[in-house]
């Protein structure tokens, strides 16, 4: 623009385009600059803004109630009328307060749910303009609280009618000041006034209170405003910190309703069942609490909901892996002012492991208890001065105490003053080194009086520094043991005096019987050497004399001779049998390979009778025992003997000596050997096992070797089976190199 | 008094042993006569006289001892033979059916002069007193006789 415009100009053009000229210009008509700057800006953002004319005055009205001068207010409240406005319309638009933030965000809500009809701006008195006019206002009249309202607005808006409508607030808001500049402008003066205000007033007459009063009103309502915001961002702060506060802590936090339903959960809840919030809400918590701790959950919430009542309790919950774990539910109803509930708050904390390390515990100590009250032990504890300080139950039937009474007393109180003098001394000892001690055998007195022994065994207890803060240990009550040992010891001395008893009454009658058997076969004796002699006197004499040639005579003498001899052979084995029992034993070492040699000779003298039976004698290497060596001889000559007598059908016989690893001596034949079954039969007195055709003999022999080697302390025994010869084995003491008897 | 020879005191309560030991000593020369003694008592009398009475006979060159014997035993007969001066060094033959150990040994300790256990068999019993009266009657010196009191 090259040449500026007069002022005449210009309000023809006002005059042109309004028909009329408001008073609102008069102030700017005394400079072209100023009044043109003022028409310009009311016609590009007034006059020529696109939206809707009712929208614009509607607006414009409302936000006139904030100007301190009455001029805009009223004269748009008048251009609502010719656009179809009814008074109380006008007075209700006006006299309704801002929307608040919540209200903004449902308008806004509303708007983006149709957000494909704001391609047009919105039809007149329809709630979409309704809920436009409502964000409007906000975004110009609030600052920072409209930041998102602004936002949105613009998205949905798009930029071009967004950028009117700013254009269009800013405008109106440079109107008021321009008034409040210029206070002295009246609106009587202005044609849209005279128009409409006597009839806008007189259809509600409300609309002149308000005008008269609008600027104390919309200062309260800004005031109230204020607050109410204040407070909104005041309890935005408290959420935003609960939130902060609820997601940081390890708990489960969760909000109801006051009639019980969820209206929050944080994140650890959504997390521990997997859902989302919206699954969460409306469903139970039936569904995840354990079956057998549900019953109480649902009767303790139901009476906190019914009462107000805060509670706590314990119960499992299942996690999304179907684990239950146990937890602390703890819920505080939240009451206002006027001490309503207004909601339910509540936490969840997991005790799983806590309950099991307690249920670990309680279980362990459990065990301790039952095995310290049910041993048959008495178990105490007593601090570094030797005083009780604990007593299982079991000293009651030990010493007859209750365990209380004994609390503060000593051990050494329950002894005698010898005994506890004794006892104390020891036990002095060991705390000083504080050592463990075991089987301590102390004796005390039972509070019947009686005697009780008892065995005492304890462990240290240290403090941390490792000085000695007690001792705990068990005592056991070996009163019934010690009575047993000692019983036993007696029985033990009794016995072994009835055994020497018995041993010399054994012995006494063996030599009795040894004596008689004596003296039976030496009387026998003597009638038998009669009969021999004279049997043997009657045959000379018969000879001689040639007084008889009866062979009858001849053979019934021989017959008397010879069993005469037979029974002298008897009497004389028993003989010898009744003296060995009584012989004494001369015992030297004996080296039995020059006895068995001589043995061997003198019978093998004996057996050259029988000229054409050859006998081959093998002797391997003998021990040198201890023993009589007159009664050795005895053995090993019988058992050659007998070796020779029941060998003499094999050809050659065969007769081997030696010693086995295991120091038995063997001497075995190839005779006719014996049946296993009748090996007891053996080494018994006269107890044969063939008959005199077969081989002849007493039957002594044996019972003689058998009664030599056991008057030495050793053992003999055969083995034998029919036709396979027999071998017979005998254990005597070997000669120890380092016994000094052996050694010479 | 003087020791007569070829005579033997038989100390034997037994007749039929008696009878087989004169049986078996009868062939031989070298016996003039056995005289025999049926107790210990008797025995004593016979070689030591009684308390008021010398003894009737001279003593025997032997003397055949019984230890089995009525009235006092052939032990305590050889003891108090032992210990008197008259019979203390005189020929003493114990001839018994005893092999026991305890008065073998009791004869030894009272200085017999051989112990001889009666064999059953009469063959044997006969070889036996045949070389016991040869021996102490033929072959062996006996001690002096001690001087008449």
């Amino acid at each position: 623009m090259t040449t500026r415009r007069t002022s005449e100009d210009i309000r023809a053009e006002i005059q042109a385009r309004l028909g009329f000229v408001p008073p609102f210009f008069e102030p700017a008509a005394q400079n072209p600059q100023i009044f043109e700057n003022l028409w310009q800006q009311t016609l590009l953002a007034y006059v020529d803004n696109p939206l809707t004319p009712l929208f614009k005055e509607k607006l414009s009205a409302y936000l006139s109630r904030y100007c301190a001068v009455p001029y805009c207010l009223i004269c748009h409240s008048c251009s609502l009328r010719p656009l179809g406005m009814e008074a109380k319309e006008v007075l209700e638009l006006l006299e309704s307060p801002p929307a608040s933030d919540t209200e903004v965000q449902d308008h806004l809500n509303r708007l983006a749910a149709h957000a494909e009809q704001l391609t047009t701006w919105p039809e007149p008195d329809s709630p979409l303009e309704a809920s436009l006019l409502a964000c409007s206002i906000f975004i110009a009249m609030e600052q920072e609280q409209a930041e998102y309202c602004r936002v949105e607005l613009r998205r949905l808006l798009g930029p071009e009618n967004y950028q009117h409508l700013v254009s269009f607030s800013a405008y109106v808001k440079t109107c008021h000041a321009w008034m409040e500049a210029h206070p002295e402008v009246a609106y009587e003066a202005d044609q849209r006034v005279q128009d409409n205000l006597s009839i806008l007033l007189a259809d509600a007459p409300g609309l002149g209170i308000f005008f008269q009063n609008y600027r104390d009103r919309i200062r309260q309502e800004r005031q109230q405003w204020q607050q109410r915001l204040a407070e909104n961002r005041e309890r935005k702060r408290s959420e935003q910190r609960f939130r902060l506060l609820t997601e940081a802590i390890p708990q489960q936090v969760w909000t109801a309703t006051p009639d019980g339903r969820l209206d929050y959960v944080n994140q650890r809840i959504l997390d521990y069942f997997n859902r989302t919030f919206e699954q969460m809400i409306g469903w139970g918590w039936q569904q995840v609490i354990h079956p057998e701790d549900l019953p109480q959950c649902l009767a303790v919430w139901q009476h906190a909901l019914a009462t107000g009542a805060a509670y706590e309790i314990e119960f499992r919950l299942q996690n999304a892996a179907g684990e239950y774990r146990w937890h602390l539910g703890r819920a505080l109803p939240l009451e206002n002012h006027q001490g309503q509930i207004t909601h339910w708050f509540g936490t969840n904390t997991d005790i799983h492991d806590r309950k099991q390390a307690e249920a670990a515990l309680q279980e362990s100590e459990d065990r301790f208890r039952n095995l310290v009250e049910t041993s048959s032990d008495w178990i105490w504890e007593v601090d570094a001065n030797g005083v009780y300080t604990y007593a299982s139950p079991q000293i009651f039937n030990i010493l007859g105490y209750k365990p209380q009474e004994v609390l503060g007393k000593t051990p050494f109180d329950l002894m005698t003053p010898e005994e506890a003098q004794r006892v104390a001394a020891i036990f002095a000892a060991i705390a000083a080194a504080q050592q463990p001690f075991h089987c301590l055998e102390n004796t005390n007195h039972h509070r019947d009086g009686s005697r009780v022994v008892l065995e005492t065994s304890g462990m240290p207890i240290l403090n941390p520094d490792g000085s000695l803060r007690g001792y705990r240990g068990v005592d056991r009550d070996i009163t019934e043991r010690k009575q047993a040992e000692a019983e036993v010891r007696q029985l033990n001395e009794t016995l072994e005096q009835r055994v020497i008893e018995r041993t010399a009454q054994l012995e006494a009658a063996n030599q009795e019987l040894d004596a008689f058997s004596y003296s039976v076969s030496h009387d026998l004796r003597a009638p038998l050497r009669h009969i021999s002699g004279f049997v043997t006197a009657l045959q000379q004499r018969l000879e001689q004399r040639g007084t008889t040639t009866d062979p009858k005579i001849a053979h019934y003498l021989e017959i008397i001779h010879n069993s005469s001899q037979k029974m002298g052979q008897l009497i004389d084995g028993l003989l010898t049998l009744s003296r060995l029992g009584r012989r004494q034993l001369t015992q030297y070492p004996v080296n039995l390979e020059p006895l068995v040699e001589a043995a061997i000779r003198q019978a093998q003298a004996l057996a050259g009778i029988d000229g054409d039976h050859r006998l081959e004698f093998q002797v391997s290497a003998l021990p040198t025992v201890m023993g009589d060596a007159t009664l050795l001889q005895q053995v090993f000559s019988n058992l050659i003997d007998n070796a020779i007598k029941f060998s003499r059908d094999a050809e050659p016989a065969k007769i081997t000596l030696g010693t086995l690893p295991n120091g038995a001596i063997f001497i075995q034949d190839n005779g006719a050997g014996f049946q296993m079954e009748h090996a007891d039969q053996l080494f018994g007195p006269f107890q044969r096992l063939h008959s005199q055709q077969e081989f002849e003999g007493t039957g002594i022999g044996l019972a003689i070797v058998q009664r030599i080697i056991h008057r030495h302390g050793g053992t003999i025994w055969a083995k034998s089976q029919p036709g396979q010869g027999a071998t017979f084995y005998l254990t005597l003491r070997p000669v120890d190199p380092g016994d000094p008897d052996g050694g010479s | 008094m003087e020791v007569e020879p070829a005579r033997i005191l038989l100390v034997e309560d037994d007749p039929n042993d008696v009878e087989l030991i004169q049986l078996a000593l009868e062939p031989y020369n070298f016996v003039q006569q056995i005289a025999v003694v049926w107790d210990g008592e008797q025995a004593l009398h016979y070689l030591l006289g009684g308390p008021q009475a010398l003894p009737p006979n001279p003593l025997p060159q032997l003397v055949l001892l019984d230890l089995k014997l009525p009235k006092l035993s052939g032990i305590r007969v050889l003891q108090q033979l032992r210990n008197h001066p008259r019979t203390c060094n005189l020929v003493v033959v114990v001839m018994t059916s005893s092999q026991e150990d305890k008065d073998l040994n009791s004869c030894y300790d009272l200085g017999v002069n051989s112990y001889i256990v009666k064999p059953l068999d009469f063959q044997q019993f006969l070889e036996i007193a045949r070389q016991v009266g040869l021996y102490w009657m033929a072959l062996n010196k006996p001690p002096l006789a001690p001087l008449p009191s």
